[in-house]
């Protein structure tokens, strides 16, 4: 039979109660099998995965030149709890090192030939990831890309870019990000 | 005239392909006020152009 061991602290003054609540139904609180220190409601373990920055700003009407990876401006925040979101140059710098979801959503009218579009996301200035459709002439088309980049917290930033296969205006274009886990 | 109808207008054997990931020639636009520009040119056989041919 294991045992349960409470153990004072010779140097505290204060006094631990544990109290029961108001209720009618047994229970049990059963202790986690390993050593450490049980958390509360208010325990600041996770502060900054749980209210880390995230963003999503948004634009429209750039005209994306066929062929070329564009950077695409979203200068249209809907927030940005961080302030880390640059409007100015549509770069996100997170002041949080850490694993964050990026996604970028492109928006586009109809192309006059089949072709394809191609959405980045770009990490310091270079392809981190994409995703691409092919697209058939007449139809408007988007395309949704979205993955996880790790951030340092200080100098990493991240960009959406776009490459029609034709030169368009973009119709809309999205990028959202958030911290899912701190380094 | 985009960089990218210069340059096949200049090469016609070129197509989109070659200029998605993967190809041998990236072209980029940074929204800086700069325009389009060749990012990368790794093509195997294709010289890539001159100022004077993209102008």
């Amino acid at each position: 039979m294991s045992k349960i061991s409470l153990t004072p602290n010779a140097s505290g003054t204060g006094t631990l109660t544990i109290a029961a609540p108001n209720t009618s139904t047994d229970r049990i609180l059963t202790l986690p099998d390993e050593t450490g220190t049980v958390l509360s409601s208010t325990s600041n373990i996770t502060s900054q995965a749980m209210n880390g920055p995230t963003f999503r700003a948004s634009g429209s009407g750039q005209s994306i030149s066929g062929g070329v990876g564009n950077k695409i401006t979203n200068a249209t925040e809907v927030w940005d709890t961080a302030s880390c979101y640059d409007t100015s140059t549509s770069r996100f710098t997170p002041n949080v090192a850490g694993y964050y979801q990026i996604t970028v959503i492109l928006v586009l009218p109809a192309l006059s030939s089949s072709s394809l579009l191609i959405n980045y996301i770009y990490k310091n200035g270079s392809s981190y990831s994409y995703f691409y459709n092919t697209v058939l002439s007449g139809l408007t088309h988007s395309v949704t890309h979205t993955d996880i980049v790790y951030l340092n917290g200080s100098t990493d930033y991240v960009e959406q870019y776009g490459l029609p296969g034709e030169t368009k205006s973009t119709t809309t274009s999205i990028i959202t990000g958030s911290l899912i886990r701190a380094a | 005239m985009s960089l990218y109808e210069k340059i096949i207008a200049i090469y016609p054997e070129l197509n989109i392909n070659d200029f998605t990931p993967g190809g041998s020639i990236v072209l980029q636009n940074d929204s800086d006020g700069n325009g389009d520009y060749i990012a990368k040119w790794e093509h195997p056989t294709l010289a890539r152009p001159t100022e004077e041919q993209l102008a």
